[in-house]
């Protein structure tokens, strides 16, 4: 389970993922609010199979989640904003 | 290495869909018939293409032709012994404006007086009945309902395999370097040694006129471009026809991922010496462009990847089909970004014409000699 | 289209900002694009935000990185950031996005900066969440203070320890490091040893994160046999140790890592010619000794172009620069000569480590064959080997086979493992088996973005 610093003192920002209100500290990645509130399940690789960040450096694409009208960003490099509504990526695939 | 002599009744030059199909029907035909290709079977524009696999939209020179292959596509998947490759489809070239539709409608009357009646009108209420995502200003189309796409790659291998269980011996990786016609046959050495065959197959692609040359014909007007396409990510299912737009260039199939194929014959730069294409952002932007105006829901799509094949064309956008000036060569290249299709009764007529029977259709049109 | 700049540098990491720096000192004009939102690149990552003195546990290498960067900052170098490139044309035009809109944009010659990624490791349930790299650590830990208590790590490499280092010295809590490291490695590093001694303080720096993790953690050295448990997600990890025996660990974090390669996409699809490095394991750009490509115009510097760490990084930098100043007739040879006897000496310690820390090729493979090797599309072992037997020719026709390679990542975690399965079972070289033939757009562009730019133009606000 990720935790932040305590030592911290940074200002928050208010976004809701999957419908959950959530706070991010201001310039903070969603990857790494969603890690640091216990979410582990950003986007589903096949039916019930999900994942979770893994580089957290734009590499591995699995990090992937839905923002407002946007599709399959990914969350390590996006920005938490002021009521983002951040969803899991779910998988079109109809062949898998 | 050592002399390695390899004789033949017939070789043809060239691994994409006309030698594969050319090769899968004399091998079919218990005939003596070996393959070279100079890097992988179905490597350039056959591997590398939208799959497209349609009977709209051909000048009217082709119409015959791309009939008869289409009764050939439709048993494919049997004839291989392969599935998933092929799969039927209604496909739409769509009308955007009273230009569109006047001119698709002239088009449809003139291919019927010519006896051809596979391409349809339909207007908008069935366009929007077939395709309810489409946007509101396309107001009609024509359409044609037994064509399909396919995966090119499978088919292609398809036939490939389906040859070498027939006899076919293929020979990848091996280029042809020198062509001798000595009283009645061609000797022909290749990096993999020396062949000898009776008759020769010039289905090399964009390569095709520097072969044809080579084969003793005079310098033909084709030149080498690579036609792009793109995939996107899986979207929920929303289109179950191909589309296309008329007058302007756009080929637009959702696969059975869920995926968006996008092609459209945007050209990108082609080297034939090098096998190296450059994926050109301008000729993507138009066609993309395109894309948005006919579902306008899909401009948040992302595309994932792009690719592209490298293809011979002619500045008449047909191929040239038919016997060479020389005993024993028979040509199948340049088909200008639209021989997928046409594949299957190419590579009938190619063995018909090679083994000096007549040819289901008549292939005057697709003269070498017609650059005169 | 006409030159807006001197030069374009895509990556703001040490290489990018020594790169920049070097040209803007020549008066060059510079544009420094990065996909980040902040400059430093992966090794300086929010350096800009962690000067106040509450992040030293990150050590003092990271620290220096603040000269670089305020050097930079106040040089007024103009730099584009949350940027990204998704082609650069064949008439070098660079085709990026910024803010949701794209443009292209051409300058006189382009340095690629793109930095390294690590190599995957494909160990049984590396899919699992709760398994990452310990890049990612770095990164959580760098750029928002955040780590994760109780966790293990597993592999090896000098970013290894470093890592587990900063996090102990945060006051994480780490429960186990276990290294992959062989014996053998040690021994075949030691002839590399005595040149890698010009660069003794790094090496004793080493030895001082060694110690240190040894008394605030439990390592264990030359593991095998490693299976991450668990089934939604990381529950645990099971080993066999040195001595053979078997431990289990509970866990809910693990972070991987078997080294970095540099980061070819862009130059690839770019269609600059690579080569394959045996030694590194890995695709590098062909360079000249200035860091030009085989395309005139474009260079590559830092560990783009071979992995070097920071110091090499920053003189590779100057030295492009100073190629490309040459060229522009605002200096001369001699002085990139001075630089390159810098770059000498930085790199006789990378030999040492590359030995020391020598990519085991089994972990490129699964051991387990219903292990997932291409994330992206689901493939497991066992369907690219039945894939290879059909006889493909390589990782291309590989792909249309069974999609490995097909997905978003375009290779980066696949990549290397389908080149060694191919190369192990078909008994062949791995330069000779290839690489997935890599094409733009680089990541992937929606088809609003991909039909929307325009040419840049200065005078407009972007």
């Amino acid at each position: 389970m990720f935790r932040e610093l305590k030592d911290e003192q940074k200002k928050e920002v208010v976004f809701f993922f999957e419908g959950k209100k959530l706070t991010a500290f201001d310039g903070e990645t969603i990857a790494s609010a969603l890690l640091r509130s216990g979410e582990i399940f950003f986007r589903e690789a096949k039916k019930n199979n999900f994942r979770g960040p893994y580089c957290m450096i734009g590499i591995c694409f699995e990090c992937l989640v839905d923002v407002d009208q946007m599709q399959s960003l990914q969350s390590c490099q996006v920005i938490v904003k002021n009521n983002m509504k951040v969803k899991r990526h779910k998988n079109s695939d109809l062949s898998l | 290495m050592k002399s390695n002599k390899l004789y033949f009744d017939f070789l043809i030059i060239g691994g994409g869909i006309q030698g594969c199909s050319a090769g899968f029907f004399l091998s079919k035909r218990k005939q003596k018939v070996a393959l070279i290709e100079k890097d992988v079977i179905g490597r350039h524009a056959s591997g590398a293409n939208a799959g497209g696999v349609r009977t709209l939209g051909r000048d009217a020179s082709e119409i015959p032709l791309s009939i008869v292959s289409m009764d050939w596509w439709n048993e494919i998947e049997t004839l291989l012994s392969i599935k998933n490759s092929f799969f039927k489809s209604r496909y739409i070239k769509v009308a955007r404006n009273n230009d569109d539709v006047s001119k698709a409608q002239n088009r449809i009357l003139d291919l019927n007086k010519k006896g051809f009646t596979h391409e349809k009108w339909i207007g908008k209420s069935e366009l929007k009945h077939l395709l309810p995502k489409i946007s509101n200003h396309c107001i009609g189309g024509i359409s044609v309902e037994g064509d399909g796409w396919a995966y090119p790659w499978k088919i292609v291998r398809g036939l490939a395999s389906k040859s070498l269980s027939q006899g076919l011996q293929i020979f990848e990786k091996t280029f042809a370097k020198t062509f001798v016609k000595e009283k009645d046959y061609w000797e022909v050495s290749t990096t993999a040694g020396k062949f000898y065959a009776q008759n020769i197959l010039n289905c090399s692609g964009a390569w095709g006129g520097e072969l044809a040359k080579i084969l003793g014909e005079q310098e033909l007007p084709i030149k080498s471009y690579a036609p792009m396409l793109a995939i996107t990510d899986p979207q929920p299912k929303f289109l179950n026809s191909v589309i296309g737009i008329l007058n302007a260039p756009l080929s637009l199939k959702q696969i059975d991922t869920g995926q968006l194929i996008i092609g459209g014959g945007i050209k990108g730069k082609a080297s034939t010496e090098n096998n190296e294409t450059k994926i050109n952002p301008y000729g993507l932007k138009n066609t993309i462009q395109n894309a948005i105006s006919v579902f306008p829901h899909i401009d948040n799509v992302r595309i994932i990847r792009s690719w592209s094949g490298i293809e011979g064309y002619f500045p008449d956008d047909l191929p040239v089909i038919g016997p060479g000036s020389k005993e024993g060569v028979v040509h199948a290249f340049g088909f200008s970004a639209h021989g997928f299709q046409l594949g299957l009764a190419v590579g009938e007529a190619l063995a018909d014409m090679s083994m000096k029977m007549q040819t289901k259709i008549k292939l005057d049109a697709f003269s070498i000699r017609r650059f005169k | 289209m006409k030159d807006v700049f001197d030069i374009i540098v895509i990556g703001s990491g040490p290489a990018g900002l020594s790169t920049s720096l070097a040209a803007n000192d020549l008066g060059l004009k510079v544009l420094v694009i990065d996909e980040q939102s902040q400059v430093g690149g992966q090794i300086y990552k929010s350096i800009g935000k962690n000067l106040d003195g509450k992040k030293n546990f990150l050590g003092k290498d990271y620290l220096k990185g603040q000269h670089l960067y305020e050097r930079f900052i106040s040089s007024g170098i103009e730099h584009w950031l949350e940027t990204s490139v998704w082609q650069i044309t064949e008439n070098q035009e660079v085709c990026f996005k910024r803010n949701g809109l794209t443009g292209i944009i051409k300058s006189k010659f382009i340095v690629i900066c793109g930095g390294a990624y690590e190599r995957a490791m494909p160990i049984t349930g590396w899919t699992l969440p709760g398994v990452m790299s310990v890049g990612a650590a770095q990164t959580l830990l760098k750029s928002s203070s955040v780590g994760a208590d109780d966790c293990v790590f597993v592999g090896s490499g000098p970013l290894l320890y470093l890592t587990v280092y900063q996090y102990l010295k945060a006051g994480f809590k780490v429960k186990a490091v276990l290294d992959t490291s062989r014996l053998k490695q040690i021994i075949y590093s030691i002839p590399y040893f005595f040149p890698a001694l010009i660069n003794f303080n790094l090496l004793w720096q080493g030895l001082r994160w060694i110690r240190y993790i040894s008394k605030h953690t439990k390592v264990h050295g030359r593991v095998k046999n490693i299976s991450i448990l668990g089934k939604e997600k990381v529950q645990g990890i099971e080993i066999t140790l040195s001595n053979g025996g078997n431990l289990k660990i509970d866990t809910k974090n693990i972070f991987l890592h078997q080294g970095i390669v540099p980061n070819i996409n862009l130059t690839m699809a770019t269609g600059i010619k690579h080569h394959w490095s045996q030694f590194q394991y890995c695709w590098l750009p062909t360079l000249s000794l200035s860091g030009e490509t085989s395309i005139k115009g474009i260079y590559v510097a830092g560990d783009n172009g071979g992995i070097g760490g920071v110091n090499t990084s920053i003189t590779t930098g100057q030295i492009a620069a100073l190629d490309i100043g040459k060229k522009l007739n605002k200096t001369t040879n001699f002085a990139k000569l001075f630089v390159y006897l810098k770059f000498l000496k930085d790199k006789s310690l990378r030999p040492f480590l590359d030995v020391l820390f020598k990519q085991d090729v089994n972990f490129l493979v699964p051991d387990n064959k219903n292990e997932i090797v291409c994330r992206c599309e689901n493939v497991n072992k066992s369907e690219i080997e039945n894939s290879i037997k059909l006889g493909i020719s390589g990782p291309n026709q590989l792909k249309s086979y069974c999609r490995a390679g097909m997905g978003n990542c375009q290779g980066r975690l696949c990549g290397l493992t389908v080149q060694t399965m191919i190369a192990l079972k078909q008994n062949r070289k791995l330069d000779e088996v290839g690489y997935y033939r890599l094409r733009p757009p680089v990541k992937p562009i929606t088809l609003k973005e991909l039909s929307s730019f325009e040419e840049y133009s200065p005078d407009e606000k972007q």
